[in-house]
This record gives structure tokens, C-alpha cells and sequence, in this order.
């Protein structure tokens, strides 16, 4: 037990991906419990400005391994195992990015340690030991594991994890460790690297927030409203069944059984009753805000936040501050 | 003659969660098919088949019944299949997974590349392929969502990464896992699928492959699961006073910025 | 207490249309939860002179569950199943408004999936109440016939508030097709029948009808075929528009551009050999009568199979989704399809002559389904109302054929108020007063399901 918690921080561009401040954040918490020192790992090739992107975070030591390697799984899970091997940390944690998710595997089977994938939460119980929690099974459940072995490594997923915020500036110290005479001994060679386009889509499969208009809408023109509204809340909008079926809008729009199955991690239904049928669209859905005027509705059984209200209400509400905003008032 | 490994495994079709005493899996219907991931990975070994001279032989580890999803793919057009089964390797986790598939892979022959699909409905979350890759000390190429060249020396690939999309060339012999969206799956034919009931089907067990028992089962997992707790049980009360006005401005707020992401809704 | 009936509200739009678009009107509505609330209502509509609708999960396509006046009663809180025995063989006693979906759920619990019922629509949401109702056959009524082979008893809830039992021990007439005319069902009793182990379905494609009817007509004796479905390219192509919006099927491959005509085949068995020797047949009497069975598709076992229904029944959901679609920019313009089960022609006949009906008409319409029992659906897809009469004149004409040819009309998806000037015109006299007699005797004073089958001045 050597009292570190090491955290990896991935680099984009010469910038930090947000998780892993998000995991210093989360380490810092962890720190308080039994006084671990937090040390973090990074990869890149020293033309970036770290040092002033960790300011104020409290690391203690950086390990900067420098290569002019792209990412390269074997050669990196290699670094970072040599790292682990001299630091001997009791935990090691990696944002649950691709390339962390990538990473952690091979690193954890050269350890010869367990990797929890994909944490929601992480905590340490009365003996030290840290207890990762994620949800399994269709996300249905939440399993609470304990890894018997050092270091403890999980993949923890992004946006769970608060930044740290409050606490003493701790100045940190950068080791530089050079990898560049290495390169030529890897098997796998660059031909070429292209940015990702972030495509603008109205894909409802695609969409990450989602609204769903269902059939308890009685006109179309509280229909229209509605769109409107979703369009400027999430860009695009979905419906049930009966919507299709009544002929207001096409099957593509169309989430259920027979129609589309959503991956958003948040919708918002707008009297959608959430038949057996409409539910089978929507199993990857994580968490659902559910407008209903019948509190015994499926849907508000399996809603996060379900809310009782006469849709008529609502709509007239939003026809208001869709007049409000359009005579250039700020919104509320 | 290339030879490609591919792994794959049996999950339950519908699964409904675990029985929170005894942690054990609550299967509504017993029916059970192959992770729905690992039919790009059979895909992508079959069209290397169809372009360059390969041999590709299916790797699953489970229970004795998980040659349904060998004999799948062997329907689907593969060479052999081998099931990687002995009751020893139940409770195994990712570390003890990935080590007895890799010596039973070993054991079957000489690999230039293993295939993977990019994760499981059921528990690990797509670490195996890299496991498997670091057991073996290979190279791993994850998330490819292209192939542009096969050749009998080496494989150029696409890595679709967080920012980037990275497209590699590594020689052999290495581990890749590949998106689904990489090819269209094929049905099987008729055909393969009567030819294929005649394909081999191996069992290897501890008799075959005599791994040390510290490595396998519970005794090679290394994580355990401590505690189980069912979401899906309890509705929450329904939310009855928030005037229309409070209700726009929350899902407005919510869109914008979900409470999951601040760590909410539990 | 008196169960509820409540007036309709704007919420209750959905209530008044079916599949097919045919649109109603009602004035109250009601979910009976039990047979006795059942009777409770019958007794109240009765005491206000008002009609009552009986209404199932209202996926027909000839509007037999849409009211036209006074009560809707919608049977969809009646789900429950009452009683399961085992002891000899498995019997269960259901309520009507349990679905499809949800009975092969519990089915497949509660006898740990060695027993199913085998006639049942593509459209698992549908009711079996709506399906008893109706007539509507399944996949595999190829092989194991229609529904009412296997319904032991039926019980009726009459104008009068009283319960009565048909037992099929008792009486040849079940009342299945009846259509909601002669009473409530409150219970309906089935038996079910041993789930072959091994269960195969293949999809065989032809470049021409011609080969793909004389591949049919060949496996006509074999006894391991459960299914023989058809699909010509048009339907193919209906499916195509909207595949890539259903996710269910969005994975199955595309169909290759020279095939004009497919067979859905599904092969049985109790012990994978028979069914391994069942498909090598298949293979060789496809060699026989001309086609290529290296270009045919093969899933195995439930989960897989499952897949292929899902692409057979988007055959019936595509052909609805293009309906809603005319029908929303007119509303006249509703569901054509005519469910023909012809006895003299044969099966290369029967395509031939839909295909020469409606090739030169520049109508848009597909053809698929039952062609093993030679029962293929065709649909004639309106555009504008001049084309929705057209074809309608065409739709007599084929069901003229039909009774000349001594083939079976209505008997699948009903008649309902869709099809009713059809069946008073062009059926024979004999069939139509069977209907009236039942009626009279059952339902004399007309309080349920008006306007199904019969014009007023039949009755």
C-alpha cells in the first residue's frame, strides 16, 4: 500500500479532456478518506501547456512520458505499466473515454489487477479498499465491486464526476520520462489521422436528449407547438406509434417496437402513456422526465421524474414563452 | 494462409436483472443467442475470407450450451469452432477470461489475428479484446469501424477514437475489436448452414489445457461483486404541484444540461 | 358498485379508428375489468338504450371495432389469465384482452416453453378476443389449421347480462369471425399443443413467380413445413422505403435486385436430423422445379426466426403505414386488401391473375402472405380518391372470382363496415343468412356492434 492515487489524464489537441479533472476531483475526495497523495499520468509530446492547465489542481507529482507515438495501445499500456510498477499506487483510475476504455484493459491484464469498466461512483469503505460501482445488466442494476488485488483500477464514465473545486493549491511536481527513442521497435505505423466532423443530425437514434410527443396530444396544432418546442430544446423531436398511425408525422420519427430504438440518455415524453410496445424503443434510455395528466400511465411507473399535469396546461405555457421570446423579452 | 481467431459469446436474450439476495440472474425466458457485438466481428473474418485466403476458426468460453452460438457461426460461413468450457472457469472475471481464452486460443494453432466485437450486452463492458491482447503481449487495434487492406503480413485498419478517426497499419500477429456499424451482417446461407453441421466442434477443457488454478474461476478473478442493487424495483412518487410555468422551465433546464451529467438521478 | 362508463373526451381519439383508417364516432366509454363490471355495463347501456361497441387492441383493418354510435366497450383491462392446467396435456382460460405478445410470455413461463398456441397474427398486439372475433389465422395455419382447433370453449356475456359457455364438445359453431355481434366474450378457453424442439426458417428467392408457385406446389405433402409465405417485389420494395426507420428489421440484409418473388419458409421437428433432412429435401425439390437454392437465406431456432417474422410481418405494418399516409391527406382514402382463400386455381394462377387484374390499371398495390394455403394478400395502395375507387370496383371483381372459383371470402381479416357492401352483394345467399340467423337468435334486438356485415335493410 503506498498511499497514491494515480489518475491518467488524456490529451487532445494539448488539451486535457475534461475527465480528467473530473478524476482529480474524484481522487481529491477519495484523498480525504485516508490521506493518499494523487499523482496523475499523461502522454503527449511536450508542445502543449499542461503545466498551466493543472494550476490549482491538487496533484502532487506528474509523470509526463514524452513520445512523438500516436496512440498506440501496446506502447502506451506499456508506459503506464512501468509507471504503476515504480509508483506502486493503491488505486489507478482512467476516464471511460475510447481511449481509456482501451487503455485500462491492457494495462490491468499486464499487471495482472482488475479493471471495473464504466464507474458511476466510486468510494472507500471503512478497510480502505475501493468500492466501484456501475450499473450492469441493461443498466438495471447497480453492482458494487471490490478488487482484491493492487493497484485498483477502474474506467470511470464521464460526466458523473464533480471537478475539484475547493481546497489548498498544491504546487505539482513534473517528472519528464523520454520514450522518443522507442518508436521504431512498434509493430503498428501511422498512415494517416483525420478529425472526427461533428455532424449536425436530426438521426433521432442519435440523439443524446430527446423529446417524444405522444398520442394523449389531442390536436395537431398543440402538436406543432410542441415541436417547435422540442426542436429548440433538443433539436430534433420523436413520437409514438399513434402519432404515426393518426398520420401526423412519418416512421422516422417513430420510437416503439415497430419503429425506432432511441439510444438518448435523457427523453422527455409528452403524453406518452409508455405501452409495452413504445417501452421496447426505448431500453437504452437512461433516465426519462415524463409529462403525464394519469398518474397510473406506464411510463410514470419507469420515469426518473415523473410529473402529474393536464397537458393543456403546459401547452398553453409554452405558447406563452414562445411569445414572450418572439416579442424579444428574456426568457425566464 | 491467414488464420483468424474470433470470440465470441452467449448471453442471455432477455435479460431482467439480478436477484438481489442470491446475485444470481434472473432469466425471463432461458433463451439465449450471441452478443449481438460479436456478429460484426464473425462479419469482418468472413469478408477477409472472401478477399484473401483465411481459415477462421470460432472461439467461445461458457457452458456446454454455448455451442449454439459456434454452431451460429460456423452457419454464418466459418471453419471450425471450439468451445472453451470446464466448470472450473465458472466465476471468472475479465482478467481470468481473457487469460484461459488466450491459451486455449494458443493452443488451437498459430493466430495472425483474434476478432473481437466491441463489448458485451451483459457485465464487461468492452475489456476482454484488450485483455486477450495483453495476455498474448500483441498488439491491439480497438474500434475499428473500417478495414482498407489485408494482406498475409499485415492488417490496415481505422481506429475510430474520441476526436480522431486513426488509421493504422500493424503487422502480425495482433488483436483487433471492431465497431458495429463496420459491415452489414449477413444471414447465413442454407447451404453453410447444412454444411456446417458437419464442422468440427472442439471442447477444451482443463484436461486440455491444464491451467494453473490460481489463474481461473473465482480463484483467477481478481474483482468480485460485492453488492447488487436493483434499479429498475421502485417507481418514483409522481410529481404533482409544479405549476405548468415550473415544468417548462425544468425540462428547459434539463435539456440543456441533464442532471445526470451533475452527477443526479442516481 | 357499478363499473365505470364514461363520456368520451378528445383524449379518446385513438378509440375510434382502427388499422384499416375507417373513422367513427361514440359517445361513452368503458374498461371493463372483470365479467362481472362486463355485465354491469351491458345491463346500464341496456337500461339507457344505447348500443355498445366491443373493441379489442383495434389492429383490424375492416373497422369491426369501431363504434358508429352510443358505448364503446374496450376490452384491454381484461388481460388476465383465469385458470392453466396441466394435468392432461395444457389448457388455459384467458381473458379476451390479453394480447398475443403477452400470452406467449406467459405460455412460455409457465410450461417452461414446451407448449405454445400456433396459430397467431404477426401482430402481436393484437387481442385474442379481437383474433376469435375476426378469423384471423397466423404463419403456421399452413400447417396446424385455423384457431378454432384449438379453443375448447367460449364464454358470452348476452344482452340479457347472461353468461353462457360454448363448448366446441357441444357445438360445431364456436362463433369465431362472429365479430363482436352476438355478445361480450368474457373467457376464452384454449389448448395448446407440444412446441416442436428444433424450428427453422429459410427464405428461398426467385427471379419469377412461376418457379418460386412450382417450388411451393412440390413441398405441398411434407409434413416437417409449417409455414409457406410469400412476398413479391413490390412488397420487398414497400419494405425497403421504410426499413431503415424500423430497427426491429433495419439489420436484415438487403433482398437482391433480381429477386421478383420470395418464400418464407419455416420447418419443424422434434429432433434436428428431421429437421436437417427436411431442409435437404427442401433444397433438392427447389433443384426439381428450377430454382437456386445456393441464393436462400437459413436462421435456426426461436431467437433467430424470430428476426425473419419480424421482416414477414413488416409486410402487414409497411402496407399500413402507406395506407395512414394516403389517409391523411384524404380521408376517404382507406385499407383495400383482399384475403381470398381460392380452391380451384392454383397457386401460379392466383398470382397471375392479381398480377393481370392490376398491372395495366396504374394502380400502386403488393402482393404476400399465405400462398402455401393459397391465401396471399393482395393490397391495392390509393393514392388520390379516384384511385381508392378504382380500386374498389377491382376488389368486387375479385371477390366475384373468388365465389366463382368456390374460394372462401372474409374469412381472415372479417368483414366488418369496410368490406359489408361487398359481402351483402357478392356472397351467396346461403353464407349471408347464416350470419342473419345467428344474429337473430343471439343479438335479436341488434344492441351489439351495429353496422358490422350487415346494411340496415338486411336485418
Amino acid at each position: 500500500m503506498n498511499k497514491v492515487i494515480l489518475v491518467y489524464l488524456q490529451l487532445n489537441d494539448g488539451i486535457i479532456n475534461p475527465v480528467g479533472f473530473e478524476l482529480i476531483g474524484k481522487a481529491y475526495e477519495l484523498s480525504r478518506v485516508k490521506g493518499h497523495r494523487i499523482c496523475a499520468v499523461l502522454i503527449g509530446n511536450k508542445n502543449d501547456t499542461v503545466k498551466d492547465q493543472l494550476k490549482g489542481q491538487p496533484v502532487h507529482q506528474l509523470f509526463y512520458i514524452e513520445t512523438k507515438l500516436l496512440y498506440n495501445v501496446k506502447e502506451y499500456a506499456g508506459y503506464l505499466g512501468e509507471v504503476c510498477r515504480e509508483l506502486e499506487p493503491d488505486i489507478f483510475l482512467l476516464g471511460a473515454t475510447k481511449e481509456g476504455r482501451s487503455l485500462a484493459p491492457y494495462v490491468a491484464a499486464q499487471l495482472s489487477t482488475g479493471l471495473t469498466a464504466d464507474c458511476t461512483e466510486l468510494k472507500l469503505d471503512e478497510d480502505g479498499k475501493l468500492r466501484q460501482i456501475r450499473p450492469a445488466f441493461g443498466e438495471s442494476v447497480l453492482a458494487d465491486i471490490k478488487t482484491r488485488t493492487l493497484p485498483q483500477m477502474a474506467t470511470v464514465r464521464p460526466g458523473m464526476m464533480e471537478r475539484f473545486a475547493e481546497g489548498p493549491a498544491i504546487p505539482t511536481e513534473i517528472c519528464y520520462i523520454d520514450k522518443t527513442g522507442s518508436e521504431k521497435e512498434t509493430m503498428v505505423k501511422v498512415v494517416s489521422v483525420s478529425r472526427i466532423e461533428k455532424v449536425k443530425d436530426v438521426d433521432i437514434t442519435k440523439q443524446d436528449v430527446l423529446v417524444i410527443l405522444g398520442a394523449g396530444i389531442s390536436s395537431r396544432e398543440d402538436a406543432s407547438v410542441l415541436e417547435r418546442w422540442a426542436q429548440s430544446l433538443s433539436g430534433t423531436f420523436a413520437c409514438s406509434r399513434k402519432l404515426v398511425e393518426r398520420g401526423w408525422y412519418g416512421i422516422s420519427r417513430q420510437v416503439g417496437l415497430s419503429g425506432n430504438a432511441v439510444n438518448a440518455k435523457l427523453i422527455i415524453t409528452i403524453g406518452v402513456s409508455g405501452s409495452v410496445q413504445f417501452q421496447a424503443g426505448i431500453k437504452k434510455v437512461k433516465n426519462i422526465i415524463a409529462i403525464n395528466h394519469d398518474e397510473a400511465a406506464p411510463i410514470m411507473q419507469i420515469a426518473k421524474i415523473p410529473i402529474v399535469q393536464d397537458l393543456n396546461t403546459v401547452i398553453e405555457k409554452i405558447k406563452e414563452w414562445e411569445d414572450e421570446r418572439d416579442d424579444g423579452m428574456v426568457r425566464g | 494462409m491467414l488464420k483468424i481467431a474470433v470470440c465470441v459469446k452467449q448471453v442471455p436474450k432477455n435479460q431482467i436483472g439480478i436477484d438481489e439476495n442470491t446475485g444470481n440472474i434472473i432469466r425471463e425466458d432461458g433463451l439465449n443467442c450471441m452478443n449481438i457485438y460479436d456478429y460484426a466481428a464473425v462479419e469482418t473474418a468472413l469478408r477477409i475470407k472472401e478477399q484473401t485466403e483465411a481459415e477462421v476458426d470460432i472461439f467461445t468460453m461458457g457452458r456446454m450450451d454455448s455451442r449454439g452460438v459456434l454452431q451460429e457461426a460456423l452457419a454464418l460461413g466459418a471453419d471450425e469452432g471450439i468451445l472453451i468450457s470446464d466448470s472450473k472457469y465458472a466465476g471468472s472475471d475479465v482478467l481470468a477470461t481473457s487469460y484461459i481464452l488466450s491459451r486455449g486460443i494458443m493452443k488451437k494453432g498459430d493466430y495472425h489475428l483474434i476478432i473481437c466485437g466491441k463489448q458485451t450486452t451483459d457485465g464487461d463492458t468492452a475489456q476482454v479484446s484488450g485483455a486477450i491482447a495483453s495476455q498474448l503481449n500483441w498488439n491491439y487495434l480497438p474500434w475499428i469501424h473500417e478495414i482498407a487492406e489485408v494482406t498475409e503480413k499485415e492488417i490496415t485498419a481505422c481506429m475510430l477514437m474520441d476526436f480522431e478517426k486513426i488509421e493504422v497499419t500493424a503487422i502480425y500477429p495482433c488483436v483487433i475489436s471492431v465497431e458495429p456499424s463496420i459491415y452489414t451482417v449477413r444471414i447465413p446461407t442454407l447451404m453453410n448452414t447444412l454444411k456446417s453441421r458437419k464442422k468440427n466442434i472442439t471442447v477444451y477443457g482443463q484436461s486440455e489445457l491444464s491451467l494453473p488454478e490460481h489463474a481461473i474461476g473465482q480463484k483467477g478473478a481478481p474483482t468480485r461483486v460485492a453488492g447488487i442493487k436493483n434499479l429498475t424495483c421502485k417507481a418514483v412518487p409522481a410529481i404533482r404541484d409544479l405549476t405548468a410555468a415550473e415544468i417548462v422551465r425544468l425540462i428547459c433546464e434539463e435539456a440543456e444540461c441533464p442532471l445526470e451529467s451533475r452527477g443526479g438521478y442516481e | 358498485m357499478e363499473a365505470k362508463i364514461r363520456p368520451l373526451g378528445n383524449e379518446d381519439a385513438d378509440y375510434l379508428q382502427d388499422e384499416s383508417g375507417f373513422e367513427g364516432i361514440a359517445y361513452s366509454i368503458s374498461f371493463p375489468q372483470n365479467r362481472n363490471e362486463v355485465k354491469d355495463i351491458i345491463d346500464q347501456c341496456m337500461g339507457n338504450h344505447e348500443t355498445i361497441t366491443i373493441q379489442g387492441a383495434l389492429t383490424g383493418i375492416t373497422g369491426a371495432g369501431v363504434p358508429l354510435e352510443g358505448h364503446v366497450m374496450n376490452m384491454k383491462e381484461m388481460n388476465h389469465i383465469l385458470e392453466i392446467t396441466k394435468d392432461c396435456g395444457f389448457v388455459m382460460k384467458v381473458e379476451p384482452g390479453i394480447t398475443f405478445g403477452e400470452l406467449e410470455g406467459i405460455v412460455r413461463k409457465e410450461s417452461n416453453n414446451t407448449y405454445f398456441l400456433p396459430v397467431v397474427p404477426t401482430e402481436k398486439s393484437a387481442t385474442l378476443g379481437g383474433a376469435v372475433s375476426s378469423g384471423s389465422k397466423g404463419i403456421q395455419s399452413y400447417h396446424y389449421g385455423s384457431l378454432e382447433n384449438y379453443i375448447e370453449a367460449i364464454e358470452i356475456c348476452d344482452n340479457q347480462g347472461t353468461f353462457v359457455t360454448i363448448e366446441k364438445k357441444a357445438e360445431n359453431n364456436l362463433l369465431i369471425g362472429s365479430e363482436g355481434m352476438l355478445g361480450a366474450i368474457t373467457a376464452i378457453t384454449l389448448r395448446l399443443v407440444k412446441k416442436p424442439k428444433y424450428l427453422w426458417g429459410i427464405v428461398f428467392m426467385f427471379p419469377e413467380d412461376e418457379t418460386a408457385c412450382a417450388f411451393a406446389d412440390s413441398i405441398h405433402e411434407m409434413e416437417q413445413v409449417m409455414a409457406v409465405e410469400y412476398m413479391d417485389r413490390k412488397t420487398i420494395e414497400l419494405i425497403d422505403t421504410y426499413k431503415n426507420s424500423m430497427t426491429q428489421i433495419s439489420k436484415v440484409p438487403s433482398i437482391p435486385a433480381e429477386v421478383n418473388s420470395l418464400l418464407y419458409i419455416e420447418i419443424a421437428g422434434d429432433e434436428e436430423e428431421i429437421v436437417e433432412e427436411a431442409a435437404a429435401v427442401l433444397i433438392e425439390k427447389c433443384v426439381e422445379t428450377g430454382g437456386d437454392p445456393d441464393t436462400a437465406w437459413a436462421v435456426t431456432g426461436e431467437t433467430e426466426v424470430e428476426n425473419i417474422r419480424n421482416y414477414r410481418h413488416a409486410a402487414s405494418e409497411c402496407t399500413n403505414m402507406k395506407i395512414a399516409e394516403s389517409h391523411g391527406s384524404n380521408k376517404r382514402i382507406k385499407k383495400l386488401s383482399a384475403d381470398i382463400e381460392w380452391k380451384n386455381r392454383s397457386r401460379a394462377e392466383i398470382l397471375k391473375y392479381y398480377n393481370g387484374k392490376l398491372e395495366n390499371s396504374g394502380l400502386n398495390y403488393c402482393i404476400f402472405g399465405h400462398l402455401g394455403t393459397k391465401q396471399p394478400y393482395v393490397n391495392i395502395l390509393a393514392n388520390n380518391q379516384e384511385e381508392y375507387e378504382q380500386g374498389k370496383m377491382i376488389m368486387s371483381q375479385f371477390i366475384r372470382d373468388a365465389y366463382i372459383d368456390g374460394g372462401m371470402v372474409f374469412k381472415e381479416h372479417g368483414i366488418g363496415k369496410l368490406k359489408k357492401g361487398y359481402f351483402c352483394e357478392l356472397a351467396p345467399i346461403e353464407e349471408i343468412n347464416k350470419m342473419v340467423k345467428l344474429k337473430g337468435k343471439w343479438d335479436a334486438k341488434s344492441v351489439f356492434n351495429v353496422g358490422n356485415m350487415f346494411s340496415e335493410n338486411q336485418l
